[in-house]
């Protein structure tokens, strides 16, 4: 893993302006257009993260965690009825409302653009779940529990999280992660494509897009510039890391 | 002056009537401690049982993640105003008439601190962490994040806690030497190390008296600045209902208002129990109801300021939030907190008559504490059941182990107060005798 | 008991209330009794024109200078521990000076309210040392006057003629 501490990370990236290369900014593309609700992204989630597993009655009290979730909204009344499905997940914003709450520092931003999530660190204050307008954040109310032999499919890459700890999105840093090592051994920047987040990879209809948009050349730095973007609750000024696309005309 | 004359000759007979309480145990007493010694084992065996198996034990859950631990809180932290307001600001104000409570607020201030340190730690996720908020080098090379609303508060109840012990322990000195010498049990010692050699000469009077003239402002100021950074816990989140400017001012004066609500009802038990008759009089009562009606109109205007400034706006996360109240599925607890904490007050305590019948105000003080209960509740649960995203929008109850364990803490204070009232006089001695000595010219 | 010649002994006189302190304390005083040696000892604080000693350091230097020191501890530890382990969190600055106020605020108030109590508990604790016995009378509603002389001091039965004179009650020397 990365040894290096937060203030070589914060004056890495400080150097740029003298030419050296510009840090990574991963941000997240998903086309409304071609979402069909089907949530394969959402398991591909809890299988690539380890979530708890919450179950009926703990999901009638509300307490199912879902890192990634599908809103569906109906629109219109019978028979012309229309479903309208939007993906809502830690959309990793650049003025994230719930960094600064943390009295701990267990939620910061790192120099990627990502907002991290330090599961040693949390002390289950919660204040960081009440201050994310998407409600993205989720808390472990209980220890874990995996019956024999699901304990077996556990992610080696990610710990399991304790109760008492707040949990989220963290576009699969340890892919991330993994991607930026092999990248810097071979003296290279990650290529566009080669990082892919549990959820992008599994959509069926590459409704999500993930990448660098500091590299010119990767899908998503285009994407954003297309003319059905939207931001997820702009007006309050968190300048999200995901960009939808929807036609409404 | 012949009232120094008549002043001087009262003291033997305070000296008794105010020490009376240290001295004789009644077994009703006894049962009153064992019936609240069993509440707060309950409530600590609940909390025992929430650590072990983690706080899914209580109702909370996405997107209410804060609930009654935190009203509990912030309700605590409100009755402990009562201490400063009373000691204090009459104190600067140099209103005679609040000798006898001075002792009686200060108690309770001392006391409510620690209940409300003691639900935030009820509330901690990862409880057996907590001490990742205390700010010193360590060898994680990370400090606490002072940026944090909570860490304000962290420091401010600190300060605040540091502060109201000083402040009930300064006038305290020269009644534990007083004590000390009328007890000759295992007591006497304690009283010794507590009394710091007291003995009345005029430079310890001195000293005594210009720390009380310097705390006295300062801890005034703390109390103005703890209550509003309790606020900011909420005004400076994004949550619809929450991220309202006038959150601050509300917030201290709410606290003053069940402050002096708690106090009133102190104040009957005490004077009932002990016969203090001759103490806290009827003109007690009716101050205190004068100072009951000036906080309910002031808090109804904060408030109305607010609802008025939402209902216009029609911006829709807040307005969801406001008719959630008023008119949808938290309408029962609303209005009652609208008839406890404005409505009683006002239609009871404006009359003079009213005012100076103890039994009255002290279930009006009651009332006001009930309903700030369930106003705080109202703060707390309404804005979180309604997030901006509707897709989330819930609905909450407490559980069993969130009620017993707030049984539990109001069980502590309790069971606190009554063990102090047998250590500690009531009522403050000296400055007793100082009123009815000088017409007290210094205050 | 017995006197030794350089231990200084204390003449302690038990008063009614009725007492003409005034007085009696300028009679003390014209016998060549120092300011500093003179005790008036009451259930409740007398006003100020009666207290005899002179204030040394006045207790509000001690409060300003813990609250300016407060004032350093707040900006070290909203500002300083920031700037020395700079975390970026949302937009806000990693110094932010609204945070460094609300804490300097509180600290300031914290040691200021602190050192003045230790130092009026530090001035009470001396006193007792250097001053009279305790008389749990005095409690009960009277004064009391002590002087601290040398055994060998002439005017010692001069001023026991003074007490008794102005009306004591009872007259000790320790």
């Amino acid at each position: 893993m990365d040894n290096r501490t937060h203030k070589e990370e914060i004056q890495g990236t400080a150097q740029n302006k003298t030419g050296s290369p510009k840090p990574y900014k991963w941000e997240l593309v998903i086309d409304l257009d071609r979402c069909t609700g089907c949530e394969a992204c959402v398991v591909a989630c809890h299988a690539e993260n380890n979530v708890r597993i919450s179950g009926e009655e703990e999901a009638a009290q509300g307490r199912a965690i879902n890192w990634i979730r599908i809103e569906r909204s109906w629109e219109g009344e019978y028979p012309d009825i229309k479903a309208t499905f939007m993906p809502v997940l830690c959309q990793h914003c650049n003025n994230a409302p719930c960094e600064p709450v943390c009295p701990v520092y267990a939620s910061y931003h790192t120099p990627d653009g990502l907002n991290a999530q330090v599961y040693n660190r949390c002390i289950g204050v919660r204040y960081c779940g009440n201050n994310c307008p998407y409600v993205a954040r989720q808390f472990n109310w209980f220890d874990p529990q995996w019956d024999a032999p699901l304990a077996e499919q556990l992610n080696p890459d990610v710990t399991v999280r304790m109760n008492g700890i707040m949990e989220k999105c963290t576009f699969c840093v340890q892919r991330i992660r993994k991607g930026k090592e092999t990248a810097h051994q071979e003296g290279r920047r990650v290529r566009d494509g080669e990082v892919t987040p549990a959820c992008v990879q599994s959509c069926p209809s590459s409704a999500l897009v993930f990448g660098d948009r500091n590299d010119p050349t990767s899908r998503v730095a285009k994407m954003v510039k297309n003319d059905r973007r939207f931001h997820l609750l702009e007006d309050l000024g968190t300048e999200p890391a995901i960009t939808y696309l929807k036609r409404l005309t | 002056m012949e009232t120094s004359r008549t002043g001087w000759d009262q003291i033997p007979q305070i000296n008794r009537d105010l020490l009376a309480p240290l001295q004789a145990t009644t077994w009703w007493y006894v049962i009153l401690v064992i019936g609240l010694g069993a509440g707060v084992a309950a409530g600590a065996g609940a909390w025992v049982y929430q650590i072990e198996t983690g706080i899914g034990q209580t109702n909370l859950h996405k997107p209410i993640f804060w609930a009654s631990y935190i009203a509990s809180f912030v309700y605590w932290i409100g009755v402990s105003h009562s201490g400063t307001f009373i000691s204090g600001v009459l104190r600067l104000s140099k209103a005679e008439w609040r000798r006898p409570i001075t002792r009686i607020a200060e108690l309770m201030t001392f006391i409510s601190v620690l209940i409300a340190t003691l639900c935030v730690f009820f509330h901690l996720g990862r409880v057996w962490r907590w001490y990742y908020l205390i700010p010193y080098p360590n060898q994680r090379t990370i400090w606490p994040d002072f940026r944090s609303p909570l860490m304000w508060d962290a420091t401010a109840v600190f300060t605040y806690a540091t502060a109201s012990t000083i402040f009930l322990y300064l006038p305290l000195i020269p009644d534990f030497a007083l004590v000390r010498d009328r007890v000759s049990d295992w007591r006497k010692p304690i009283y010794s190390i507590l009394a710091l050699g007291w003995r009345g000469s005029q430079t310890q009077w001195r000293a005594l008296k210009w720390a009380q003239r310097i705390i006295t402002p300062l801890i005034v100021m703390v109390m103005v600045s703890v209550h509003s950074i309790v606020g900011w816990d909420f005004g400076m989140a994004l949550v619809p209902g929450w991220h309202t400017s006038i959150i601050a001012p509300y917030f201290v004066v709410g606290a003053v208002h069940s402050g002096l609500g708690m106090v009133v009802i102190a104040m009957y038990v005490l004077r009932r129990t002990y016969h203090l008759e001759n103490y806290i009089r009827l003109e007690h009562f009716d101050k205190m109801g004068k100072l009951l009606v000036v906080t309910t109109l002031t808090l109804a205007y904060l408030y109305f300021a607010d609802l008025l400034t939402t209902w216009y706006g029609k911006i829709p996360a807040e307005n969801h939030v406001m008719y959630s109240m008023l008119s949808g599925p938290f309408a029962p607890a609303w209005w009652t907190m609208i008839t406890m904490v404005y409505v009683l007050p006002l239609f009871t305590l404006t009359l003079p008559a009213f005012r100076r019948w103890p039994v009255g105000v002290m279930i009006v003080g009651m009332l006001i504490n009930i309903g700030m209960y369930v106003e705080r509740m109202l703060i707390l649960i309404p804005p979180l059941v309604h997030p901006r995203l509707p897709y989330e929008w819930s609905s909450y109850f407490p559980s069993w182990i969130e009620i017993t364990i707030l049984i539990g803490a109001l069980s502590l204070a309790l069971l606190l107060y009554v063990l102090a009232v047998k250590f500690v006089p009531i009522i403050s001695i000296w400055e007793e005798k100082e009123g009815r000595l000088h017409g007290g010219e210094r205050g | 008991m017995e006197e030794r010649e350089d231990k200084p002994i204390l003449l302690y006189g038990l008063f009614d209330a009725q007492v003409k302190l005034t007085s009696l304390i300028d009679q003390v005083r014209r016998e060549g009794v120092h300011d500093d040696a003179i005790e008036v000892i009451s259930p409740v604080p007398l006003s100020d024109m009666m207290v005899v000693k002179p204030v040394t350091i006045p207790l509000y230097a001690f409060t300003i200078i813990a609250g300016l020191f407060g004032i350093g501890v707040g900006i070290f530890f909203a500002g300083g521990t920031a700037a020395l382990y700079p975390i970026r969190t949302g937009g806000k600055a990693i110094v932010a000076p609204p945070v460094v106020g609300i804490i300097s605020y509180e600290t300031m108030m914290l040691l200021a309210i602190i050192t003045t109590f230790v130092a009026m508990v530090v001035k009470i604790v001396f006193l007792y040392r250097s001053g009279a016995q305790h008389d749990p009378a005095i409690d009960e509603g009277a004064i009391g006057i002590s002087v601290r002389l040398f055994p060998h001091d002439v005017r010692r039965s001069v001023l026991r003629d003074i007490l008794r004179q102005a009306g004591a009650k009872e007259i000790h020397e320790r």
